[in-house]
């Protein structure tokens, strides 16, 4: 068997069971990964041979210790790169379970612990898709972040196509602005090549600013 | 020939067109007030001119309205000079707009305007140079002052020449622009556009899409943030060869006090409350005055004539229309505009948008938003004009929902005559609250199920200045008139039709029909209804209609005090005004207006079947 194909089981398998509470039978793991139960049986039975799995007499499968390691193990790697697309380079959630699924397998897990890092606080053991709200992201700070009278420099505006007014206003990666007031409510003034530009909270959430050195 | 004026919004563009061509265009501190082309013709030396003011924008590769109007006015040739005004206190930032407005090649003069507060700013600028480094003539002036205004008509016939100015871009933009000249017959603007994905040409933009990806990918950038990331630094090198020694000299900035959320909101609130407060007093003493020399000098010798019935109703009509036209449009909105039009030229209407920007969000608006509104309390036909301001079509349908549901004067007369004589000022006051409540609620109904994205405010604060009173004044005077062009016709046509179906007996039939519907579901008799009929005219004519057909001026001995507050209630909601109607449907197409007028229309009578209900079960039968 190919080991991706393995880990492909495990990591499912795993997951059904963070789902249901209880082992899959072999029928749901067919309908979970969209295949014939027969082929799924004989790939099961593979895997049994080789430690990984234990078929009860009810049709149940279930993970061992060994089994279960290495299943979490990938479902963790998906996490943490299914995170990376969304959060950090802004991809679709589809596009990024997609893409995860794919190098989950490949990618050393040296690589994927470092991206945790880069993201720091990636649920643990959940299992469900990446909220895409709530965790600290090391991005850099918003406008939104900085206080009233700082000095800033532009580093970058999420969102880029939207921007068309900003540019045109000089609010663009490399300007210097500062932040004139900010108000409780997060509506703020910049001050931009001298003119006072008044902007609303989502606006100024999308400008990724750094401290004027 | 034709002379286009074109620059950044608030550089005083349409002050210098007023004094070019004489002709009476608002000049505002609110940027983006000019949204329409506006026309004036000079004579010079004998030659008729013709000068256009284009409206007021920041960049010539945008997408909204007045982008994509200047852009097509300038590629489509018919314009033979242009004259482009630039503020010199924010010098930088007009170039911008100047360098773009060069690759068009138009033979082109700089005005540069505010040289007097660039003075005061400590900003010293060498027009000289500044020509001689943009290869065209340049002429400082103070148009507020008019100084040097003179110069500018005869020096942009005989000195304006194709700027030199050239913006160079990052290497990747100039290699697409070129392999884009060389496959499709397309100038340089042309090309660039199409970069950024703007053009007709569909093989064009394809091909254009294609390399702009290349070169997003490679910088990381939009083409767009990377174009004006280049036009910015050529401006701002630009501005720094020619402005000599910039002392910044601080002083007390008032934006200490009034951008703020303590005390600039409160401060906020009270100069909205006060302006409302002085509108409706010294309107409805105005509007006294006015109705009652109409009825003095007007419908009593009209009525003493004995003319033939029939004309006698048309007449009658025809004065009414005028009295409700006048009594409304001189007291009220003028009084309103001449407070707006200070708000505006001081520039603390920039500031109001902003501190009102979190509360608009709730309403599906931002903070440009609270325009519409407070010009609403005056009169909603103006407030309706002033949705525009408001970016998308999400923000201009839902303001248009709200801005008709406010109370304006001439409600405000209604509730007041009603039942502050009537009742008690408690329930006037109730009536109000009531209404903010109800518009709450639409407002944040509305931003759940009203289609299209919320963008927020990306809004420039115009720098404060004292307002002039010969400018206020002028600006008021323009806008009544606007309003009286289009509201009179309506009024009277509308006036006259009334008064026939009056005359022909109509009404009488159709109170005797509604008398069983209107009794049971609003309490109200039948000439209660006709009189709202006639306050779709005019609002306040909902209330002087009850009065006549009572036959009793003090409405307390003929309709119980319930029926009064339903009767207020409903007139306030009900439909708007026909002048309304006739603004929204040209602003926002008919659609809306009917959506508008079906919902207030709905609910007008929803409401007033649920307070006579309330009454009914709570007090016993009236």
């Amino acid at each position: 068997m190919d080991p991706s194909v393995r880990e492909d089981y495990l990591e499912s398998l795993c997951n059904l069971e963070i789902k249901q509470g209880r082992p899959a039978v072999i029928d749901e793991v067919a309908a979970f990964l969209d295949r014939d139960v027969d082929s799924v049986l004989k790939d099961i039975l593979e895997l049994v041979q080789s430690g990984d799995l234990r078929i009860g007499d009810d049709g149940s499968v279930t993970l061992t210790a060994n089994g279960r390691q290495e299943g979490m193990r990938v479902v963790r790697k998906h996490r943490i790169l299914e995170c990376f697309f969304t959060e950090m380079l802004g991809m679709e959630p589809d596009a990024a379970s997609r893409d995860a699924c794919v190098l989950e397998h490949d990618l050393p897990d040296e690589a994927v612990l470092k991206l945790k890092n880069l993201i720091k606080g990636c649920p643990p053991g959940k299992n469900t898709p990446c909220p895409r709200r709530g965790w600290t992201r090391t991005l850099p700070p918003t406008l939104l972040d900085i206080e009233e009278g700082t000095e800033v420099v532009v580093l970058d505006l999420m969102y880029k196509g939207r921007a068309h007014r900003l540019a045109d206003l000089g609010i663009l990666p490399g300007e210097r602005i500062v932040l004139r007031r900010k108000l409780s409510n997060n509506s703020v003034v910049v001050e931009v090549k001298g003119c006072d530009i008044a902007l609303s909270p989502e606006i100024a959430g999308m400008v990724l600013v750094e401290k004027a050195a | 020939m034709k002379i286009g004026l074109i620059g950044n919004p608030n550089v005083g563009k349409s002050l210098i067109f007023q004094q070019l061509t004489g002709l009476g265009v608002e000049i505002s501190n609110y940027p983006g007030t000019t949204v329409d082309i506006k026309y004036g013709s000079v004579c010079f030396e004998k030659e008729r001119l013709q000068v256009v003011d284009l409206p007021g924008i920041y960049s010539l590769d945008g997408s909204s309205d007045e982008e994509r109007m200047v852009r097509s006015f300038l590629q489509s040739g018919a314009v033979d000079r242009l004259i482009a005004v630039v503020d010199a206190t924010h010098l930088e930032r007009n170039l911008y707009l100047l360098v773009q407005v060069a690759e068009y090649g138009i033979p082109t003069l700089i005005v540069l305007n505010m040289t007097d507060e660039a003075e005061k700013k400590g900003l010293n600028i060498d027009p000289g140079k500044l020509g001689d480094l943009l290869g065209i003539e340049v002429i400082p002036t103070a148009a507020i002052q008019g100084k040097n205004v003179e110069q500018i008509i005869p020096s942009a016939i005989a000195k304006a020449r194709t700027p030199r100015i050239e913006v160079h871009y990052d290497t990747h933009i100039e290699a697409a622009v070129r392999s884009l000249q060389s496959v499709h017959a397309i100038d340089r603007p042309g090309a660039l556009l199409a970069l950024q994905g703007t053009g007709m040409d569909e093989s064009l933009i394809e091909s254009a899409g294609v390399l702009a990806q290349e070169i997003e990918q490679r910088h990381r950038m939009t083409v767009h943030q990377i174009i004006a990331g280049n036009r910015h630094h050529c401006a701002a090198n630009l501005a720094r060869q020619v402005e000599k020694e910039r002392s910044p000299g601080h002083r007390f900035d008032p934006d200490r006090i009034l951008s703020t959320t303590w005390p600039g909101l409160p401060i906020l609130a009270g100069i909205l409350i006060l302006i409302l407060l002085t509108v409706f007093f010294i309107g409805s003493r105005l509007e006294s005055l006015i109705v009652m020399a109409f009825d003095i000098y007007a419908i009593q010798p009209l009525l003493s004539l004995s003319l033939p019935p029939l004309a006698q109703e048309l007449a009658l009509s025809f004065i009414l229309a005028l009295q409700a036209g006048l009594g409304i449009a001189f007291p009220f909105i003028f009084t309103f505009y001449i407070f707006i039009s200070i708000l505006e030229d001081t520039g603390y209407l920039t500031r109001a948008a902003f501190l009102a920007d979190r509360g608009m969000h709730r309403l599906g608006m931002h903070g440009v938003g609270i325009i519409p509104m407070v010009l609403g309390f005056g009169c909603n036909v103006p407030a309706i004009m002033s949705i525009r301001l408001l970016g998308s079509r999400r923000e201009r349908v839902i303001a248009s929902f709200l801005v008709t549901m406010i109370p304006c004067s001439a409600r405000s007369v209604i509730i007041a005559g009603i039942l502050a004589s009537f009742v008690s000022i408690l329930s006037a006051l109730s009536v109000y609250l009531f209404i903010f409540v109800l518009i709450i609620i639409t407002g944040w109904f509305l931003s759940r199920i009203t289609p299209g994205e919320q963008f927020g405010m990306i809004l420039e604060m115009a720098p404060l200045r004292a307002p002039r009173a010969g400018f206020v004044l002028k600006k008021s005077w323009l806008k009544i008139k606007e309003f009286l062009f289009i509201a009179m016709p309506l009024l009277l046509a509308a006036s006259v039709v009334l008064g026939l179906l009056q005359f022909y007996g109509v009404f009488d039939l159709f109170e005797q029909l509604i008398e069983p519907f209107s009794m049971a579901v609003l309490g109200l008799p039948a000439y209660a209804v006709t009189a709202l009929i006639f306050g779709i005219l005019r609002k306040e004519m909902a209330l002087e209609t009850l009065v006549i057909l009572a036959g009793n001026a003090n409405l307390g001995a003929v309709l119980a005090a319930g029926q009064l507050y339903t009767f207020a209630i409903v007139s306030v909601l009900f439909v708007p005004c026909i002048s309304t109607i006739a603004v929204l449907s040209r602003e926002m197409g008919a659609k809306i207006a009917f959506l508008v007028s079906l919902y207030t229309l709905t609910l007008g009578i929803f409401i007033g079947a649920l307070i006579n209900f309330l009454i009914v079960c709570c007090v016993g039968n009236v």
